[in-house]
C-alpha cells in the first residue's frame, strides 16, 4: 500500500482542511466501498461453487423431497439477489446468519455461537506470535543493517531466511517431527476445550507460535534491515556524523526515527499475514481458530458462514491498512503537514 | 456407498502433512538423530490390555476421522460420519443391538416376536427406563421414532420402508404392535442402528436420549462431551464417568494424539499407519471386516451394458494384489458379491480369480479384441480406494484394457446431486449392514440409494422379495443363492476385498471387543470400555 503517495497527493489538493482528518475520512470511505465491492465478489465466488451446503448436511439422502426441504430451511432456494440482500441487510445489523452445522442437527445454530470462541483463540494465537514477530525481526533487522555486508549479516540472512523459505506446513511438520516424534517435549495437537482461553493450555500454543515465527521473522528482519539502510545512508546521517555524534546517537536520533514509517507498514504487512498463515497452521496443529473453522465451513459449503467470515477477516484486514497508513502520515511530518513533496 | 454406518473412513484429503511427516523423519535419519531408535521396534500388535474386572471411573478420550461442520448428534443424519454414528450410540439406545457375533441382544426392547408369517411384529419395551430430562420412556416415544425415521431427508429411512407406519399401535404403556408391508423374517435386524429419540423431538441441538451418556456439549469438527448416564438400564454400566470425542481429520494428527496420549482410544487407524507407524504401550483392536470395497460399472451405459465386458473385467482383478497392496494385507479376497459372513450368504460359489485369457476371449467376443479404454473415477474417500484404482490399471493392461483413472474431489464422490449414481465406472465401499435384505435393498433393487450398478431389473426386485418374505430357512436360503447366483454371475459390482475394521487404543483401556460391524464395537462398545489407573 502505496499509502505515503496517495496520501500527499490528496492533501495536496485540500490544503485548508485539516489534512489528518481528511485524509482519515479519505481512507475510511475507501475501505467501505472496498468491503462493499469484496462482499459481492465473495457473494458470487461461493454461489458459483458446485453444490450446497444441503446436500453436504443430507449425503447421500441428497435427493427429492428430503433435499428440497432442506434447501428451503436453509433459504438457498431463493434467487441470488434476494439471499445477497438477505445477508448483507443482517450483516450490517451485526446478525451473521445461521450455520449449516445448525441444520444438520435439526435446529438453528447462529454463525456468530460458533464463531466467537474461535475468533479469541486466533486472536490470542496470532498475539502470541505478533511480539515475538515484532521484536525479533527488529532486532535482527537493525543490527544486520548496521553489520551489513559483514559476517554477522550473512549469518543472519541465512539462518532467519531458511525457515522463511519453507511454507507453513513444511516448517510445521518438520517442527514437529523434532519437537514431538524425536525429542517429545511438545505436544502434537492442540486441543483446548471450547471456551476456555487458550492462553491457560500455553504448552499447545508452542508449535503453532514457533511457525508462524519462523516463516515471518526472516522476510520481515529483510524489510525492516532495508528500510534501515537506506535510513543510514541518508544525507542527515553523514550530516550528524561528520558533526562527531556518537554512533548510537546517531542511529537512535536519525536513522530509527527515519526507518520507522517503512517499520510501521512491514509490522502492518505481518498483521495481515498473520490473517491467512493461521488458516495453515492452524489446520496442521488441529488448533480451533477462525482459520479452521472457516476451511470446515467451506467444507459443507456453509456459504453464510464462509461469507460472514470472510468479511469479518477483509474488514480486519483494511482496518489495519487504514491504521498503518495514518500512523505512517503522523510519524512522517511533511505528510502529516500536507505538504508537497 | 453404504448403510446405516456408512462413511468415509478417512475423507481425508490426500494428507500433505503425511507425506511430508514421512520425508521428514528421513530428514532426522539421514543426520543420524534419533529417527533411528524406531529401527529395531516392532510396532504393536492386537495383543495387550488390562486383564481384571472392569474398573469404574476415568475419562474416556477418544480421537476419531472428524466431519467437520456436518457432525451433530442428529440421527437423522448420522450415518454420513463414524464420529456421528458413534456419538448417537452414546447418548441414544435402538430396540436391540446385535453382538460381534451377529446374536441379537434387548436394548429398549426386553423381547421381540412375529405372527406365524413374519408380517406382524410386537416388541415389548423395557419398563422403567427414563430420557435423560428424567421423562419415563413409552410406547409413545418408539411410535413417534418409527414415524420420525420415514420422514424425507432421514437416513433411517430404509428401517421403516416396509413398515404400515398407519397401523403401527401400542398395545399397552410398553407394548408396540409394528405390521409390515410385506413379510420380513429378519426384520429386527434392521432395527439394531435405528436410536429410538423422545417424543415429539425435532431438534438435536441438545439431545436427549435414553443413552449410557448424557451429551454435555459439542462443537461440530473440534470435540464433543458426555457424561455418564447414573440411571442407565444396564446397571452398572457404563464404566467411565466422561466420554469425550475428538474429531481429527488428519491421519497422522490422529496418531500423533494417540502417541502424545492426548488421546485413549484412536478409531480408525489406516493400514498404512497399524503396520510401521505405531510403537509403545498401545494395541490394535483389529476384527475383519463386513465392509467391503468394490468397482462398479453401470450396467446401461456403454460398453457396461454388454455382461461380456462385465465379465472380463471382473477375470482382470487380482484380488488378492488388492488386499495385499491397497490394503496392506488388512482384509480379506471378496467374492463379486457383498454380505460376506451375513445369514444366506452364499459361500459356495467358487472364489473368481484372475484368468487373463479368458477375459481376452470375452473381450474379443464383445467386439472390443483390439483393445478398450475406459475412464475410472476415484477418489480419497477410504483408506486404499485410490491405490486400488492404480493396481487394476495396471491389472487390466494385460488384456489390452486401457483405465484412465481420474480423481474426483471427494465431497462430491457420494453426494448424488454432484458425481454419486452418475458415474459409468468408479468405486465404493459399503458398510453398516446386518443383513442381505437391508443390502439388496439399497444397492439393487430399483429406486434404491445406492442404485450404483443401475440394475434396475423388475425380475431382481421380485427375487429379492420373495427371497426376503420366505420365513422357511432352507427357502430362504434358496432364493437368496437365486438372487446372487445372478449377481454373481452378471451384476455390476467387482467386488473385491472386505476390509478389516482397525482401532487403536492405550493398554490402559479395557472391555474393547474386535466387532466385524463397526469400529469401535459400536453400538455397545464405548459402555464395555473401562480405564484402568
Amino acid at each position: 500500500m502505496t499509502a505515503a503517495a496517495t496520501v500527499a497527493a490528496g492533501t495536496a489538493r485540500a490544503k485548508n482542511a485539516h489534512p489528518l482528518a481528511l485524509m482519515v475520512a479519505r481512507r475510511v470511505l475507501a475501505g467501505v466501498v472496498t468491503l462493499f465491492a469484496l462482499s459481492v465478489l465473495v457473494f458470487l465466488a461461493t454461489s458459483v461453487l458446485p453444490g450446497d451446503a444441503a446436500s453436504a448436511v443430507l449425503g447421500r439422502q441428497a435427493t427429492g423431497p428430503g433435499l428440497k426441504a432442506m434447501r428451503h430451511t436453509m433459504g438457498v432456494d431463493r434467487p441470488l439477489v434476494v439471499q445477497y440482500g438477505h445477508w448483507i441487510v443482517g450483516l450490517l445489523h451485526g446478525d451473521l446468519g445461521n450455520t449449516a452445522a445448525g441444520y444438520a442437527a435439526g435446529g438453528h445454530v447462529t454463525v456468530w455461537s460458533q464463531i466467537s470462541d474461535k475468533l479469541s483463540n486466533s486472536l490470542a494465537l496470532a498475539g502470541m506470535a505478533f511480539v515475538p514477530i515484532v521484536v525479533l525481526s527488529t532486532l535482527l533487522g537493525v543490527f544486520a543493517a548496521l553489520q551489513a555486508g559483514r559476517w554477522q549479516d550473512q549469518v543472519i540472512s541465512t539462518v532467519t531466511l531458511v525457515p522463511a523459505a519453507l511454507p507453513e506446513f513444511v516448517l510445521g511438520t518438520v517442527l514437529l517431527a523434532v519437537l514431538f516424534t524425536w525429542l517429545d517435549v511438545l505436544p502434537p495437537v492442540s486441543f483446548i476445550v471450547p471456551g476456555a482461553n487458550p492462553l491457560s493450555a500455553g504448552i499447545t500454543l508452542v508449535l503453532p507460535v514457533l511457525t508462524l515465527v519462523g516463516v515471518t521473522v526472516g522476510p520481515a528482519a529483510r524489510m525492516l534491515r532495508a528500510g534501515m539502510l537506506e535510513a543510514l545512508d541518508a544525507d542527515t546521517v553523514a550530516a550528524a556524523r561528520l558533526n562527531g555524534l556518537s554512533e548510537w546517537r546517531v542511529v537512535r536520533r536519525y536513522a530509527l526515527r527515519n526507518a520507522m514509517a517503512p517499520t510501521i507498514q512491514v509490522f502492518a504487512l505481518i498483521a495481515q499475514y498473520l490473517v491467512g498463515g493461521l488458516l495453515i497452521v492452524e489446520n496442521l496443529f488441529g488448533y480451533p481458530g477462525i482459520g479452521k473453522e472457516l476451511v470446515d465451513a467451506v467444507t459443507i459449503h456453509d456459504n453464510l458462514e464462509v461469507q460472514s467470515v470472510t468479511m469479518l477477516l477483509a474488514a480486519f484486514y483494511v482496518a489495519v491498512t487504514i491504521v498503518a497508513d495514518i500512523l505512517v502520515v503522523i510519524v512522517v511530518p511533511k505528510l502529516r503537514m500536507g505538504a508537497p513533496q | 456407498m453404504s448403510g446405516i454406518g456408512a462413511l468415509p473412513p478417512s475423507v481425508g484429503t490426500v494428507s500433505r502433512r503425511n507425506v511430508l511427516r514421512g520425508s521428514a523423519a528421513l530428514g532426522v535419519i539421514l543426520a543420524g538423530g534419533g529417527g533411528l531408535a524406531a529401527c529395531g521396534r516392532q510396532p504393536v500388535t492386537t495383543a495387550g490390555g488390562p486383564s481384571g474386572p472392569p474398573q469404574r471411573g476415568g475419562h474416556l478420550r477418544v480421537g476419531m476421522v472428524g466431519a467437520g461442520k456436518s457432525e451433530s448428534f442428529n440421527p437423522a443424519l448420522a450415518s454420513s460420519a463414524l464420529i456421528s454414528v458413534a456419538r448417537c450410540c452414546a447418548v441414544f439406545d435402538s430396540l436391540l443391538y446385535i453382538t460381534p457375533g451377529g446374536q441379537l441382544k434387548p436394548m429398549l426392547a426386553t423381547s421381540w416376536s412375529a405372527d406365524a408369517a413374519a408380517q406382524t411384529w410386537t416388541f415389548q419395551l423395557r419398563p422403567g427406563v427414563r430420557w435423560h430430562d428424567g421423562t419415563a420412556f413409552t410406547a409413545d416415544d418408539v411410535i413417534y421414532s418409527l414415524n420420525w425415521m420415514a420422514k424425507p431427508g432421514n437416513d433411517l429411512g430404509p428401517v421403516v420402508a416396509t413398515v404400515d407406519l398407519k397401523h403401527v399401535r401400542k398395545a399397552g404403556p410398553h407394548t408396540v404392535v409394528v405390521p409390515l408391508k410385506q413379510a420380513n423374517p429378519l426384520f429386527p435386524y434392521s432395527l439394531t442402528m435405528a436410536w429410538i429419540i423422545k417424543n415429539k423431538t425435532t431438534d438435536f441441538t441438545k439431545p436427549i436420549g435414553t443413552g449410557p451418556f448424557v451429551f454435555d456439549s459439542l462443537a461440530p469438527g473440534q470435540q464433543s462431551t458426555s457424561r455418564r448416564n447414573s440411571n442407565y438400564w444396564d446397571t452398572g454400566k457404563p464404566y467411565v464417568d466422561a466420554l469425550t470425542f475428538y474429531s481429527l481429520g488428519d491421519d497422522t494428527a490422529r496418531l500423533d494424539a494417540l502417541l502424545a496420549e492426548e488421546i485413549d482410544i484412536m478409531a480408525q487407524v489406516p493400514p498404512a499407519q497399524a503396520r510401521a507407524q505405531l510403537y509403545g504401550d498401545f494395541r490394535l483392536i483389529r476384527s475383519r471386516g463386513t465392509t467391503a470395497q468394490c468397482f462398479y460399472m453401470a450396467v446401461d451405459h456403454p460398453p457396461f451394458d454388454d455382461v461380456r465386458v462385465r465379465q472380463a473385467l471382473r477375470l482382470l482383478v487380482d484380488r488378492q494384489q488388492l488386499v495385499d497392496v491397497a490394503l496392506l494385507g488388512y482384509g480379506s479376497v471378496a467374492n463379486d458379491l457383498y454380505g460376506k459372513g451375513f445369514l444366506y450368504y452364499d459361500g459356495s460359489l467358487p472364489q473368481r480369480v484372475r484368468d487373463v485369457q479368458r477375459a481376452k476371449a470375452l473381450l474379443a467376443e464383445a467386439g472390443h479384441g483390439r483393445g478398450l479404454t475406459l475412464d475410472l473415477q476415484t477418489s480419497t474417500v477410504a483408506p486404499g480406494m485410490t491405490e486400488a484404482a492404480t493396481l487394476f490399471q495396471q491389472q487390466a493392461k494385460a488384456a489390452n484394457v486401457t483405465i484412465k483413472v481420474t480423481q474426483v474431489d471427494p465431497t462430491s464422490y457420494f453426494d448424488p446431486t454432484r458425481e454419486y449414481l452418475k458415474m459409468p465406472f468408479a468405486q465404493s465401499f459399503w458398510q453398516g449392514f446386518y443383513t442381505l435384505t437391508d443390502f439388496y435393498a439399497e444397492s439393487i433393487v430399483s429406486g434404491g440409494y445406492g442404485d450404483e450398478t443401475h440394475w434396475a431389473s423388475k425380475h431382481t426386485d421380485a427375487l429379492v422379495k420373495s427371497a426376503t418374505m420366505a420365513t422357511d430357512p432352507e427357502a430362504a436360503k434358496a432364493a437368496w443363492a437365486l438372487v446372487q447366483a445372478e449377481q454373481y454371475d452378471s451384476g455390476g459390482y467387482i467386488w473385491w476385498g472386505n476390509v478389516d475394521n482397525l482401532d487403536a487404543a492405550s493398554n490402559k483401556v479395557g472391555g474393547l471387543t474386535p466387532n466385524p460391524y463397526l469400529n469401535l464395537g459400536l453400538p455397545t462398545g464405548l459402555t464395555d470400555a473401562f480405564l484402568v489407573s
